[in-house]
């Protein structure tokens, strides 16, 4: 696996997207962040106190993190696509699929690439983040709360990032392999994390036990994590369902590839 | 009394297909240094595929020895390419094993990443990436391979001083010397090529073709899937015809052209019965017919002495004796076409 994933991580290296989709979600980060500084100059005193307390080091997780998991989420859903879904549309999966030592190998350096860069994107993504909340807030306020323990709590919340977006990339990278479809990959990863929030509040106004059924859900694990961490039993369970959906995946993913006969692409 | 020798008369040589730079095959092939003979380097052992209720590939079994070059004919559909599939591990098949120097490839999947270079169909490579790096990421995937073995490469294919231009932007000609590179990174045992001439222009195929014998006489040994009749029979040791999955012939392309091959008879003002009597005495000689005044015989090719010494005798001469050869592809469509009328439409494509 060692050699595929070197040559997996070459790709990534050489490939412009891969910069590009973070450059594309610091912009929006920073386009929110950019705005927000401008109103301050232009609202009602109470409204720029608002809006200046947002902007804060200690409301990062509240606003600029949260964004994060937005826009992050999304790009990461693309990249964990396009990491066999890419390789189908080039043709490029039977010659890759001939070089590797194993299939098992290949699909290991494959899903060892999507979560490794998933990590180092959330982190760059947060850091990059804390940077523009720190030019924001010296341009509105003229200064900068920086807090050591606000600085703990941000760090778990990244790491909150990582873990709550492993099972929808997971599902992309499971889908786009199955259906040797990109777009696939992409929209059902996407389309889960925002349809899902919505569909069980709906369906637990028609029956209560869905209330109990949408705890085993992504969404509700994932706000879980994300926005009500203290360190309780419940918040460690929600850990585990993540993480139960992600292993789920990985083996589905697997089990279908190595079976697969590979006639195409 | 001293036998009076019939005349010498005007004899063509066998009709030998040139190869693409002007010399003959046998000329190329007998350039290549002698391997020992029996080094197996592919042996596909009853190999059988099917997808639903369409049998793709039927207890198909070849070998490929060091060395040399197999051509892998067969029509649209036959099997070819499952039959590479599976030689590559793409493909699981249902019945059967592949054997690669000798180990079974399912004792060991890393044999074809050890072992076989291969381009399947279209060259595919990374459109981002330059070619330089496009085998750079090769060789990362595969390991091993030697530092600077990547600009010998490129050179050998005529590729370096644009090796540093996305795929993307290449020609056809040139995307497919780099998957002839690719394919020579570790410096294989095997190579298979599958229609590697695919939409090349004239100039582009001689290129390939120049290709293929190097490889044989470097040590390589070649797997050729094509439908460029002409050209598998110029660059081939042995050839193999598939049909529904199913092998129907295998040999030596000497060997299979010789199969089709008669010797052409031209005796000027001579009674053609009395001619064709005359050679039908020929011990060596199967069959004779008379065609638009021509007599066709059907005998080894050195039989040509023995014709004419029997008509000199009956008291004709012979202006022209030719031993002709079928092409490949003669060969080919009578190996495939009567089966096709026999059993009636092809089944889809694998």
């Amino acid at each position: 696996m060692g050699t595929l994933l070197r040559s997996e991580l070459f790709r990534i290296r050489k490939r412009p997207q891969s910069w590009l989709m973070l450059a594309l979600a610091a912009l929006f980060v920073a386009f929110i962040y950019g705005g927000m500084t401008v109103g301050t100059f232009f609202a009602s005193p109470q409204n720029a106190d608002d809006l200046r307390e947002t902007l804060a080091f200690d409301h990062l997780r509240d606003f600029g993190l949260s964004f994060n998991s937005l826009f992050g989420g999304i790009m990461l859903a693309i990249f964990a696509s396009g990491i066999f879904g890419n390789e189908y549309s080039w043709n490029t999966i039977r010659p890759l699929l001939a070089r590797a030592r194993s299939r098992f190998a290949l699909v290991s350096a494959k899903l060892a690439t999507t979560f490794l860069y998933a990590l180092v994107f959330t982190i760059a993504l947060a850091v990059l983040t804390i940077v523009i909340s720190f030019v924001a807030t010296l341009v509105a306020s003229g200064s900068w709360n920086f807090s050591g323990e606000e600085m703990g709590k941000n760090a778990a919340f990244i790491l909150g990032l990582f873990v709550t977006n492993l099972p929808y990339l997971a599902l992309a990278v499971l889908v786009a392999m199955w259906t040797k479809s990109n777009a696939a990959g992409i929209g059902v990863a996407i389309g889960i994390s925002f349809i899902e929030p919505a569909i069980w509040p709906l369906l637990g106004m028609a029956l209560d036990a869905f209330k109990s059924i949408e705890k085993g859900g992504l969404s509700w694990n994932t706000n879980e994590v994300l926005f009500h961490w203290s360190g309780s039993q419940q918040n460690w369970i929600s850990v585990g369902v993540l993480l139960l959906y992600t292993v789920i995946f990985v083996v589905l993913t697997y089990r279908i590839f190595l079976r697969r006969d590979v006639t195409s692409g | 009394m001293s036998q009076v020798q019939p005349p010498p008369v005007a004899t063509s040589g066998s009709q030998t297909p040139i190869a693409s730079n002007g010399v003959r095959r046998a000329t190329v092939r007998a350039a290549r240094p002698q391997e020992p003979a029996g080094t197996l380097v592919l042996e596909a052992i009853g190999l059988t595929k099917r997808f639903k209720n369409f049998t793709a590939v039927d207890d198909l079994s070849f070998q490929v020895r060091q060395g040399e070059v197999l051509g892998f004919l067969g029509p649209n559909g036959a099997g070819k390419s499952t039959t590479v599939g599976m030689i590559l591990g793409l493909i699981h098949p249902d019945h059967g094993t592949v054997k690669i120097m000798g180990t079974d490839l399912n004792a060991d999947s890393s044999l074809v990443a050890n072992h076989v270079g291969a381009i399947i169909e279209n060259p595919a490579f990374y459109p981002y990436l330059s070619g330089r790096d496009n085998l750079e990421a090769h060789a990362l995937a595969v390991g091993d391979v030697p530092a600077g073995r990547i600009d010998e490469l490129l050179k050998l294919v005529n590729l370096h001083e644009r090796s540093g231009d996305k795929f993307k932007n290449y020609s056809l000609g040139m995307k497919q010397r780099l998957g002839i590179a690719s394919t020579l990174l570790t410096s294989p045992a095997l190579v298979i090529l599958d229609e590697p001439t695919n939409g090349l222009d004239p100039a582009g195929q001689r290129e390939i073709r120049a290709i293929i014998p190097r490889l044989a006489e470097q040590g390589h040994s070649v797997l050729l899937a094509s439908h460029m009749l002409h050209e598998v029979e110029q660059v081939s040791d042995r050839v193999a015809i598939v049909r529904r999955g199913k092998l129907i012939t295998e040999g030596s392309v000497d060997d299979l052209l010789r199969r089709g091959g008669y010797i052409e008879v031209v005796v000027p003002g001579a009674d053609p019965e009395a001619a064709l009597r005359a050679i039908r005495r020929v011990p060596v000689v199967e069959q004779v017919t008379v065609e638009d005044g021509r007599l066709i015989v059907v005998a080894p090719d050195d039989a040509g002495a023995a014709i004419n010494r029997a008509l000199f005798e009956q008291q004709m001469i012979a202006s022209t004796i030719t031993a002709k050869h079928s092409t490949l592809e003669d060969l080919f469509l009578e190996m495939t076409e009567d089966n096709v009328a026999a059993d009636g439409p092809a089944s889809p494509a694998a």
